[in-house]
């Protein structure tokens, strides 16, 4: 001992972990953003690459999941910005007009990918709609010969021959496109089924079909096959093929729900058209999107609801006599949504000159023999000739997907994904999805400061939320991170132990020294770290 | 988050293995105010749970010389030590003294005050906790009205207000003073720097969540202490010279019971007593706010 008490050593001997009776770890809990894109983007990524102001990495970033962000940024219905933590705090961040714009930035740029030579394996994808595109591009970048196959003259599907101009602009879609089929074969006007079938691709490694379902159901009532009423989704095709339609001073109604009545409606009303929707259920269950319906009420076209055709008449001048019913909901369906039901002696008569049916559409099974549907509404493919299907692999619409753009991405994404792992024989498997998402209760809201969304302009057909690069940064700029740490400090500066390292992999709790306060979990911005109890050593 | 430059004196220094309870602000506190000061730093701290917990002899903590003194004298030992100091040459070592808020409202308030009179250059830092804690939660004079201790109970809440003991000092007329909260960081550290810089004595008054004394959950530490400034119960200044106030801080409005209720020892107030509360903190921080923008106009 020296002759004044003088300590001679530091205290770092005293493991005080061992007092611990809970530990800080990383919660593993999905952005709502990332967890409810069905295209599967990492959002909150490139939502941080844009705060950084790296708009090439953050394409780059999205491009990895989704290849058609100026599409997807426009027609999407963005699931992702339903549960934005953002939401509860002030408003949700506008993700799809950040999305759009970054999607413009590639198509302004004229962005390539770069692409790996091509090997040995060749795979034939039929259908160019974003189904086939997904899957077509990536198999290319992942070094397979693709020959894609389509009936039409140009690629897209829905997009370019569903979807009206006003929605999606043309030149956009096809620039965009043109990226997206980089070094595949697009071989145009071949029809499945009649310019050529399955069998004669049997050279190929692989085959995928997304010819998704452009069958219009049949109203099956009387007078529904009269000259003047016809198929919605024929007559969108006709115009976005360029043919010249005019509806001047007519009287069209348009009967079903969906997304493809209300782009038959609105487009029939930019023909010249007087307009009328028919809708046998009420708004809350119509299937079209909600901003298209919103969209729909915004213009001057007549809604009824609770309204079903019951026979269409032909009138000596030629008019159309449709014969309707009132309706009221019944008990649910299987589905969930109220019955329809007919209230007797309610009928009534609309006046038309073209009724059009958008009730819904069907896959064609007539174009490959042997494709038929099983009992429960699944495909069966037991018929089809076994050398073609044991390579044969769907997406898309075709399947009982719910149809969406970023849905069909998605199948198509992960189809190319599944067609990589067949052709090196290696088994496949689908990677899993966290459980849970970061929710509100999760961030710790101190830390971020309120801000309403970035600058807003309404486009010209009343697209939702168009930013410019700045806008998008500003909007990048108000992302919490939910869920993923972005290295803020705040748990290393909190600690009463100093006991958060920062490490490559995120920050972790020095478990020496970690006393379980439970100070860093608990002001986690992001809510990236939780505690978790039980002495863990 | 943080945009002052990247202090990692503590982190470089083996600032492990001390004894403090978990959750003690204390030690968030200490961390980061000697990470400021840096190596050229001796620490005079009396009896009480910074001193006690900083290690157990002969190891301690402090990456810094840490002298341990009687309980009232912390301030005169302090001038002791840079006497000592100022006659070796050593004017550019900080001399701090780390005292809680027994050692510096009550025991050590005449040795305080006659350093601040003789203007000694010294960095005095009371960290308050609010209440004697290493003896066994017993009341102070920096113990708040309404509140629970060992020594005012449930039956006999402490009846009197907590001392302005930044009232008494900026009186004084030292160069400086200033409060300073945990769950501020760049607002604490940015006035360290200034004190650091600054001659004579300079006084810091740091709020310290205490989760045993305060009966509160650990992990709320910052969460209090954020609640404390939030509510203006604890708002966040300075004064230059005893005469310029500065608000470093404008709180939200958020309300006195929001940061209450996180708190054990405040839930024997009655309703009364609580709107009592509110309506003192809402008086004395609309005096501050009246001298802060006087100070603006003085300037
Ligand atoms: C009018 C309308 C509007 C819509 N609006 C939206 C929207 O705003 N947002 C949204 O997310 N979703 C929307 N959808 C749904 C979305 O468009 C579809 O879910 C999606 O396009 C399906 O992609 P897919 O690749 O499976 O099929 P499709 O896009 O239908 O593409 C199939 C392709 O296969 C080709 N093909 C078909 N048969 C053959 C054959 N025998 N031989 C060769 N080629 C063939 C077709 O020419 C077409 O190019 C809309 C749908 C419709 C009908
Ligand atoms: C002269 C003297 N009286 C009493 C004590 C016992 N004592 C040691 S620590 C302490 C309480 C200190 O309270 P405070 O200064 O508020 O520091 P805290 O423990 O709360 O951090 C007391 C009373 C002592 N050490 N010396
Ligand atoms: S705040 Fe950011 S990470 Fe969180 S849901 Fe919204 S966009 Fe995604
Ligand atoms: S507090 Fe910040 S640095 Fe720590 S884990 Fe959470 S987000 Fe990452
Ligand atoms: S009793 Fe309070 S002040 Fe003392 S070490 Fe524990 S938490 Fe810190
Ligand atoms: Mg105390």
């Amino acid at each position: 001992m020296p002759e004044l008490p003088v300590s001679l050593a530091r205290m770092s001997w005293n493991k005080t972990g061992s007092w611990r009776s809970s530990t800080p770890g990383h919660r593993g809990k999905l952005p709502p953003c990332n967890f409810n894109c069905p295209a599967g983007e990492n959002i909150r990524g490139y939502l941080d690459l844009m705060k950084k102001d790296q708009i090439a990495e953050a394409f780059e970033l999205l491009t990895q999941k989704n290849p058609l962000p100026a599409v997807c940024g426009r027609v999407c219905y963005h699931p992702c910005q339903t549960d934005c933590n953002r939401h509860s705090f002030d408003t949700e961040l506008q993700i799809r007009a950040v999305e759009m714009l970054i999607g413009d930035w590639g198509v302004q740029n004229k962005l390539r990918v770069r692409l790996p030579e091509t090997g040995a394996k060749k795979v034939a994808v039929i259908g160019a709609g974003p189904a086939g595109l997904a899957a077509a591009h990536y198999l290319r970048r992942d070094g397979v010969n693709v020959v894609m196959y389509d009936e039409n003259h140009h690629p897209g599907g829905i997009l370019h021959y569903g979807i009206p101009t006003y929605r999606l602009d043309k030149e956009i879609l096809q620039a965009e496109l043109k990226r997206v089929l980089d070094g595949v074969d697009f071989k145009a006007n071949m029809r499945l089924g009649s310019d050529f079938d399955l069998g004669t691709l049997n050279h190929f490694d692989a085959v995928f079909l997304a010819t998704g379902a452009h069958v219009s159901k049949s109203m099956r009532i009387d007078g529904g096959d009269l000259a003047g009423v016809e198929s919605g989704l024929d007559f969108l095709k006709r115009v976005n093929s360029g043919q010249k339609v005019r509806l001047d001073n007519k009287q069209v109604v348009v009967i079903g729900g969906g997304n493809t009545a209300c782009d038959v409606a609105r487009t029939a009303y930019r023909l010249g058209a007087g307009v009328t929707v028919a809708y046998r259920r009420t708004e809350n269950e119509m299937p079209a999107f909600a901003e298209e319906v919103e969209q729909l009420k915004a213009e001057p076209i007549e809604l009824e609801f609770l309204v079903a055709p019951a026979r269409i008449q032909q009138e000596t001048d030629g008019r159309l006599k449709v014969i309707c019913h009132r309706m009221e909901l019944g008990e649910p369906d299987p589905d969930g949504r109220r019955r329809p039901m007919v209230i007797d002696g309610t009928d009534f008569t609309m006046t038309a000159d073209v009724v059009f049916a958008a009730i819904g559409e069907d896959p064609d099974l007539d174009i490959a023999p042997g494709l038929t549907y099983a009992s429960d509404g699944t495909l069966d493919l037991s018929q089809i000739d076994q050398r073609i299907r044991d390579k044969l692999f769907l997406g898309g619409d075709i399947l009982p997907n719910p149809r969406t753009v970023p849905h069909a991405v998605a199948s198509g994404r992960v189809a190319a994904e599944e067609i990589a792992a067949f052709l090196k024989g290696v088994p496949y498997e689908r990677p899993e999805k966290p459980a849970e998402m970061a929710g509100p209760e999760d961030i710790n809201f101190s830390y971020f400061a309120r801000i309403n969304i970035a600058k807003r302009a309404a486009s010209s057909d009343g697209t939702e939320g168009v930013l410019d690069e700045a806008g998008a940064i500003d909007e990048a700029n108000r992302c919490m991170s939910c869920g993923v740490c972005f290295e803020c400090d705040t748990c290393y500066d909190f600690c009463p132990d100093l006991a958060i390292v920062r490490t490559p992999g995120g920050y972790q709790a020095n478990l020496d020294y970690c006393k379980g306060c439970g100070i860093c979990a608990r002001e986690c911005p992001s809510g990236t770290l939780g505690m978790q109890g039980g002495q863990v050593a | 988050m943080s945009d002052t430059p990247d202090y990692d004196f503590c982190a470089s220094h083996d600032f492990y293995g001390h004894t403090a309870c978990p959750g003690c602000g204390e030690k968030i506190l200490y961390r980061h105010v000697l990470d400021v000061l840096g190596p050229e730093t001796v620490v005079v701290a009396p009896a009480g749970c910074a001193a006690v917990t900083d290690g157990v002899f002969p190891h301690s903590l402090s990456p810094v010389p840490y002298l341990h003194v009687a309980f009232g004298a912390t301030a005169s030992a302090a001038a002791g030590v840079r006497a000592g100091l100022d006659m070796s040459g050593r004017e550019n070592v900080t001399v701090m003294a780390w005292a809680g808020d027994g050692a510096t409202f009550d025991i050590g308030m005449g040795a305080l005050s006659a350093i601040a009179e003789r203007n000694e250059n010294v960095l005095y830092v009371c960290y308050d906790n609010e209440a004697y804690m290493n003896t066994g939660m017993q009341r102070s004079s920096a113990t708040p009205r309404g509140c629970w201790t060992t020594t005012t109970p449930a039956s006999r809440l402490k009846s009197e207000p907590k001392k302005d003991i930044d009232a008494i000092m900026a009186a004084h007329r030292i160069p400086y003073v200033a409060t300073a909260s945990p769950a501020f960081l760049d607002d604490l550290k940015a006035k360290v720097e200034r004190a650091k810089a600054i001659r004579g004595l300079r006084f810091m008054h740091l709020f310290s969540p205490c989760p045993p004394g305060w009966k509160s959950d650990p992990a709320d530490s910052i969460t209090i202490a954020r609640l404390a400034v939030e509510s203006n119960v604890f708002p966040l200044y300075e004064v230059y010279e005893g005469e310029r106030l500065r608000l470093t801080y404008q709180s939200s409005s958020v309300a006195v019971s929001d940061y209450l209720k996180l708190q054990g020892r405040f839930k024997y107030m009655s309703e009364q007593e609580a709107e009592d509360m509110q309506s003192a903190v809402e008086r004395s921080y609309a005096a501050l706010k009246l001298r802060h923008e006087k100070s603006k106009v003085c300037l």
